[in-house]
């Protein structure tokens, strides 16, 4: 239909107004509850950022905002990195055994990912079984704490491989 | 004004008019409001290919590539300037839109929902895995090295380790190099630009068809539904990937209803398109082709009929080749591990790839919102009242496409029901948001509402 048929203001034209803030107003608020999917959508990828918009705006470092979006699979990568000296080929640890003291999933086990979070390193998948034998850096995970290990430290290698093998065969 | 806006704006005008340029060299005649959004988004893939061209004869990337090779793409469709004269002579005339007031609610509530899908991709990081592990990857490499071919694919420490995601499609990939190259270097920005063009694109194609109030309300059930919203500002292959497919789609319909044969050729271009952004669409194009062949050979001459399902075929299997053939033969150092999950066909498994599509994805409000529900009761009401399907050729490309999907599903062993072939449902939502618009219902409720709201009686 042509616009220019349409009268630009009448009170049929009003009243239509309103029938079209009521359905968007029913569309996008709590009004039907569970029945209604589009208000929750709206919620949780719209309205949510408008709520927070001036104290996000606030945050403009890529790095704060990389932080807000990927919290430990970040910070991870970040702390081993900062740790790891010349000569060192760090082994990435399974994702099952990542993910234990995670929320999330632990993404940064993925050689992809910690690449796309700090940069080429020198490390290894767990899965690249033909290159694993040169690692000699191994992660060590505990409730709240990280930390490298290295042949002839306090932590026993063969053993630490072992839960690696056991949780990273699970799959 | 900072100079990664500046380049941002001069590269997004370079893009729509090489699209405009593009459509007025095949000489598509149509509405502006339906050219200026497929203006853009072909602008965009033919600006791509362009950079990819320069890479292919081993010019590095650079902002001088992106800017050269956009130029040199805009020169092309010069060559046929009287069909670009008399095909565009229509986009400077004075605008006709005399909006309504209901018309300022919809726009101001659709303009909302665009300002915090803009914000969001720009404000926001990468984050889907997906993402993550291969198009950003690849892409923030290649703008680093000036290559394609970049340290991803050569460093020891991803050898063997990068599955099919840093193999994908390139039209993501290459839309954030340019972002890089301008300076935008960790966002994607030009995910919304993608997107608020297919809302438009859509929109026109409902006002060409309905009351601009269903127009209005359907669009905003189109751009608010609940799976697609996000990703409007998310990157990954299948919102633009949709976009194309469906101007393709509308462009095809169009062409064939109109006897327009120049639309066919159009329609390649964004078939094309389609199949540069996700590298199972060709099989998709093939389907919608197989099911408009009764259409195009009754609406045009058989030469004429088979040459513009040749054209859509030809372009759509020749961008596919560009990146999955030539590129990956000649020019990567490894192979995606792509043709060792292709499986043989199995009805057995096809049966229970359709029937966990329905269960999990098709049938899921959360997903859809109340679109698929709609046009089911829709079309069947309409089925029984004005005995007969309207739009055939639209609901015959919804049904060719799912069709395809679950096709996919069953002979790729990595397709994964509730995630390829949920995001495949992309391309056929704003298909079915089309056919419910072109219903005889709601053609009928469109006379009456014009007839009640111009005070005559219907």
């Amino acid at each position: 239909m042509s616009s220019a048929q349409r009268p630009v203001f009448h009170v049929r034209g009003l009243a239509l107004t309103v029938v079209v803030i009521v359905l968007l107003t029913v569309l996008v608020g709590p009004y039907l509850g569970d029945a209604n999917p589009y208000a929750s959508s709206f919620q949780a990828r719209i309205e949510l950022y408008r709520t927070k918009l001036d104290s996000l705006n606030r945050i403009r470092g890529w790095r704060d905002r990389t932080y807000m979006r990927h919290m430990a699979n970040l910070e991870i990568p970040e702390y081993i990195v900062s740790k790891l000296r010349p000569g060192d080929t760090l082994l990435l640890p399974p994702i099952e055994y990542g993910s234990q003291f995670m929320v999330t999933k632990a993404l940064w086990t993925d050689p992809r990912i910690f690449t796309w979070m700090v940069g080429f390193q020198p490390v290894v998948a767990w899965r690249d079984t033909a290159r694993r034998s040169s690692a000699n850096t191994f992660v060590v995970l505990e409730a709240n704490t990280i930390w490298l290990t290295r042949p002839g430290g306090s932590t026993n290698i063969d053993s630490l491989l072992d839960v690696y093998r056991t949780l990273g065969g699970k799959r | 004004m900072k100079s990664d806006v500046l380049l941002l704006v001069l590269m997004l005008l370079m893009q729509w008019t090489l699209g405009l340029l593009t459509i007025g060299a095949i000489g598509y005649r149509t509405e502006r409001s339906f050219m200026l959004p497929l203006g853009l988004l072909l602008g965009m893939f033919l600006h791509s290919v362009a950079m990819f061209g320069a890479q292919l004869i081993n010019i590095p990337l650079s902002l001088q590539t992106l800017l050269v090779s956009g130029g040199v793409a805009l020169c092309l469709p010069l060559l046929r300037w009287k069909s670009i004269q008399s095909t565009l002579s229509g986009l400077t005339i004075s605008p006709r839109f005399r909006p309504t007031l209901y018309d300022v609610v919809l726009l101001g509530f659709l303009g909302y929902v665009a300002y915090m899908v803009v914000w969001a991709s720009w404000y926001w990081p990468v984050t889907p895995f997906d993402a993550m592990a291969g198009i950003d990857l690849v892409a923030r490499y290649a703008a680093k090295d000036g290559m394609i071919v970049n340290q991803v694919f050569t460093d020891p420490s991803l050898q063997g380790q990068l599955s099919n995601q840093p193999f994908y499609a390139p039209f993501a990939m290459l839309m954030q190099v340019m972002m890089k190259l301008i300076g935008y270097h960790h966002t994607q920005i030009w995910v919304s630009i993608v997107a608020l063009c297919f809302w438009w694109l859509v929109w026109s194609a409902l006002q060409q068809r309905t009351h601009p109030l269903i127009a209005g309300l359907l669009t905003v059930l189109f751009v608010l539904t609940p799976e697609m919203l996000g990703y409007s500002y998310i990157l990954q292959t299948d919102f633009a990937n949709a976009a194309f497919f469906t101007g393709g789609c509308l462009v095809m319909a169009r062409a064939i209803e109109e006897q327009q044969g120049s639309g066919l050729y159009l329609a390649a271009v964004a078939f094309a398109a389609a199949c540069w952004s996700r590298t199972e669409t060709p099989l998709l194009v093939l389907f919608v082709v197989l099911v408009s062949m009764p259409a195009l050979l009754r609406q045009f001459s058989v030469g004429k009929g088979l040459g513009g399902a040749a054209a859509i075929l030809g372009c759509s299997g020749a961008s596919f080749a560009l990146w999955n053939v030539i590129f990956f033969n000649w020019y990567l150092p490894v192979r995606p591990s792509t043709a060792e999950q292709l499986q043989g066909f199995d009805g057995g498994r096809f049966l229970d790839v359709v029937s966990t599509s329905w269960s999990s994805v098709l049938s899921n409000t959360e997903l859809w919102g109340w679109v698929i529900w709609i046009f089911l009761a829709v079309m069947l009401a309409d089925a029984i009242i004005n005995r007969r399907i309207s739009q055939p050729l639209v609901v015959g490309f919804i049904i060719a496409t799912l069709l395809g999907l679950w096709i996919v599903g069953t002979i790729f062993s990595a397709a994964v029901v509730e995630q390829t072939l949920r995001r495949g449902m992309f391309k056929i939502i704003p298909l079915l948001i089309v056919a419910i618009a072109g219903t005889g219902i709601v053609s009928w409720s469109s006379q009456v509402l014009t007839s009640w709201e111009a005070g005559r009686r219907s």
